[in-house]
């Protein structure tokens, strides 16, 4: 059997808007759920997943939704009278206000904030504030956080992040040691390579690739651990 | 309109050859464009159209937003190559009735709560027309949706039933749009058992309507299999990107 077929039929069945993929009499609807009458439908393209009475279905493509406390990695859009707007990777742009920015005290009538964080500007950053009914809200205070001044910056559907960080780290930390750089991982599906070296950041990309298109496919760690070890041999 | 057209041959097959109740060959793609969030393509007989889906995104202007939902903007194009004739690009007056008739039958699809104060803008761009592009459109414009990871509340699929020397005919063509006594395109959710889209224009009986219902209904569910199987393909593992 070819591999492409071999891992058809190692992939978990995928369902689609609308597919019926259980009743509520035996599961408590999760996420991307609908619920209709006593019978759950998806709403998305996505695969099935149960936890006890939890039914879930994970999307193969989705949309970030900010949480407070998430670390992200956005970028800047452009200054307003108060601060930044980020793009997080998201449907919502997202606000920095100056009091968030750490390194230094801001006068409005003296500093030109587009000067501070121009356009374009990669930074890392944690959602302070995240509700439905604003834009979320943004800090550059604390550790770690701020603005990334080299680096190569990739990007992954939102719902794969936690298949890239792998169960209590596992996967990122098997890319970072195989590979020998840093990674830091924005929950918005936004990874940033702390390497200038082009070989290495090829190979990085071509990883988080693979996660992102296989994740949904059994024996995933021992195909990234393949092809890392592969390529460094 | 002087002339009579015949809408059936000798053997009471269609001008195409297909029986009453037959739909026009379809071939679905979903995933057809790299730079869009979504897109699906659709051949269904002559029929070729593109719908590409944009966001959600942040509203502009802003004003348009809502504070509750995500806003959905349709536009329903035909290209100027996509008639015998030339059609004007210009945006014409059934153009944008169709836009607002197609958002109106997408909206209660789309799950906009979840993404209040942004937008979704849906392309349907028609290459070829014969007949039926809003049902194809509405089609391909769906699974855009569903290509773009936009929760859903189920598939819709869009097929026109109508009435053509007196018998009542499935997914019409251009001949038979045209030259038909009924046509009445619509869009219907196997999900939540619900239709999104109905039209009529002609005359047909209380009867015709009923049984022209059903035949919709059946023929739905067939491109409603087609677009679950198209959807599949996408993001099975063996595909190739396009």
């Amino acid at each position: 059997m070819s591999r492409s077929n071999d891992q058809q039929q190692r992939q978990r069945p995928i369902v689609v808007p609308g597919e019926h993929v259980g009743d509520s009499k035996f599961y408590i609807p999760g996420l991307n759920i609908l619920k209709f009458s006593e019978r759950m439908f998806s709403t998305t393209v996505g695969l099935v997943r149960t936890d006890g009475k939890r039914l879930d279905v994970i999307a193969l493509k989705s949309f970030y939704q900010p949480k407070t406390g998430d670390l992200v990695v956005g970028i800047v859009k452009e200054p307003t009278m108060a601060g930044w707007t980020v793009d997080i990777n998201s449907p919502f742009l997202a606000f920095l206000p100056l009091s968030e920015y750490p390194e230094k005290r801001i006068r409005l009538s003296r500093d030109n904030i587009g000067r501070i964080l121009e356009s374009r500007t990669v930074l890392i950053g944690v959602v302070k504030d995240a509700s439905i009914f604003s834009s979320p809200v943004l800090t550059l205070r604390g550790r770690g956080l701020g603005v990334v001044s080299n680096g190569s910056l990739l990007s992954i559907t939102a719902s794969k992040v936690p298949r890239l960080i792998g169960k209590k780290g596992s996967m990122l930390s098997i890319i970072e040691r195989e590979t020998g750089v840093r990674l830091t991982v924005g929950q918005n599906g936004r990874v940033i390579v702390h390497s200038e070296d082009v070989k290495v950041i090829e190979k990085v990309r071509e990883v988080i690739k693979m996660v992102e298109r296989e994740s949904h496919i059994y024996g995933l760690t021992e195909r990234v651990e393949a092809l890392l070890v592969g390529r460094k041999s | 309109m002087g002339e009579k057209v015949s809408l059936f041959k000798e053997d009471g097959k269609r001008t195409d050859d297909r029986t009453l109740e037959e739909l026009r060959p379809i071939n679905i793609r979903v995933g057809v464009l790299s730079n869009a969030q979504g897109s699906a393509y659709i051949e269904q007989g002559k029929n070729k159209i593109l719908a590409a889906v944009y966001g959600p995104r942040e509203a502009l202007p802003k004003h348009i937003s809502m504070p509750d939902r995500c806003v959905l903007r349709c536009r329903y194009h035909m290209a100027p190559f996509s008639t015998s004739e030339r059609k004007s690009p210009v945006p014409s007056r059934r153009e944008i009735e169709l836009s607002m008739v197609l958002r109106n039958a997408l909206e209660p699809l789309v799950m906009t709560s979840l993404f209040p104060r942004t937008v979704i803008d849906i392309f349907i761009e028609v290459l070829q027309a014969d007949g039926g592009t809003r049902c194809a459109g509405l089609t391909a414009a769906v699974l855009a949706l569903a290509d773009a990871g936009i929760p859903l509340r189920g598939l819709v699929a869009a097929c026109a039933v109508g009435k053509a020397e007196g018998k009542v005919v499935v997914d019409l063509n251009d001949l038979e749009d045209k030259y038909g006594e009924a046509d009445m395109p619509i869009a219907y959710n196997p999900t939540l058992d619900g239709i999104t889209l109905l039209q009529m224009d002609g005359i047909m009986s209380k009867e015709e309507v009923e049984q022209a219902l059903s035949l919709a209904i059946t023929a739905t569910q067939k491109i409603h299999k087609m677009q679950v199987d198209a959807l599949r393909e996408r993001f099975s593992i063996g595909r190739r990107d396009v």
